[in-house]
């Protein structure tokens, strides 16, 4: 062999010439088969991780909570609405303040612990999903802060619904790596704030809009996690 | 010079069915054994094999336990296992962009 001189990339450009030695050819040979495994193993990488992905969405798709999140959180708007609504007195329909809004210091933290319960459930009958003892811990801070603590009144109360119930919609959302519940969080409660504060300041005389979103964000919420969940059924 | 991505590959993750697992049970948090059996159309003791292998190099922590009189096995993946999982598919990632496009 010589020293520094530069072999043919093939075993075929090797011929029978003579100044090749037995070890040239080896070394010609194996070169060869190092670029053909890691060739083989490239395409091997872009097959097994199309694999991984499917697996990762099938998980994802088994211990989801985007339909039970949006679903709680609809039913709990209507009912703060439609009660609102009901209870308000004076000629001023106030969809947003009144005891509907109130009870939801107690109906929520309520709901956290229905939601909790169903997780466990649905983890112990599919054998997947640790999203129980997450929503378990929230369930108890939550009831901690609005019932110990009395907060819940005051939220609820003061900023209408859609504060508190969207922004733990918001908190699912980063929690479980759902850009559904995170947008639909941070959009749904910035425009219910937006209509409670309003409606609180009894300043811009807009109750006729400010009504309509509220029931609407309400149904929306409701209708999103009824077809959320349809899909995932679906799927 | 940079080593290839090759290089950085760990052997114990990169076995297809253990990947499938470890994925799994990141995206999930947790799983039984019947669920990541049939997920990955396994027999019983091949899945338990590789769960094995997943166990020794601490990338799993298994639990028995019993509902009723059922024995159940939940498997759970550890801190290493997913920084194990992350490297890996960073790896497999660099591999596919240096593949030139024909």
């Amino acid at each position: 062999m010589h020293i520094g001189r530069r072999l043919p990339l093939t075993p075929g450009a090797l011929g029978r010439d003579s100044r090749y030695t037995l070890y040239d050819r080896v070394q010609v040979h194996n070169r060869l088969l190092s670029l053909a495994e890691r060739e083989r193993r490239d395409a091997m990488a872009d097959s097994t991780l199309g694999d991984l992905d499917n697996l990762a969405a099938r998980a994802r798709r088994d211990t989801s909570i985007e339909s039970l999140v949006l679903v709680a959180a609809g039913v709990l708007a209507c009912f703060a609405v439609a009660v609102n609504l009901a209870t308000s007195s004076g000629g001023y329909p106030d969809a947003l303040h009144g005891v509907g809004s109130w009870s939801l210091a107690l109906l929520i933290p309520l709901a956290l612990v229905a939601i909790w319960l169903r997780l466990r459930r649905r983890e112990s009958r599919r054998g997947v999903g640790l999203q129980s003892r997450t929503v378990g811990w929230t369930a108890l801070w939550v009831s901690i802060l609005f019932l110990l603590l009395g907060l819940g009144p005051i939220l609820t109360f003061v900023l209408g619904p859609y504060p508190v119930l969207m922004g733990l919609v918001a908190i699912a959302g980063l929690r479980f790596s759902s850009r559904l519940l995170l947008g639909w969080g941070v959009v749904a409660g910035a425009l219910g704030t937006w209509a409670g504060m309003y409606q609180f300041n009894n300043r811009f005389g807009l109750p006729t809009l400010d009504t309509a979103l509220a029931v609407s964000i309400a149904v929306a919420t409701l209708i999103a996690g009824i077809v959320v969940g349809v899909r995932q059924r679906n799927a | 010079m940079s080593s290839h991505p090759v290089t950085q590959l760990d052997d114990t993750v990169h076995q297809r069915v253990r990947l499938g697992i470890l994925t799994i049970l990141a995206t999930a948090g947790r799983a039984d054994f019947t669920y990541l059996r049939d997920t990955l159309e396994l027999t019983d003791g091949n899945l338990g094999r590789h769960l094995d292998v997943l166990y020794d190099a601490g990338y799993v922590e298994i639990t028995k336990t019993f509902e009723g009189r059922r024995p159940r096995t939940w498997v759970t993946i550890t801190k290493g296992g997913r920084t194990a999982l992350t490297g890996h598919i960073a790896a497999l990632r660099q591999m596919i962009d240096a593949v030139p496009d024909k």
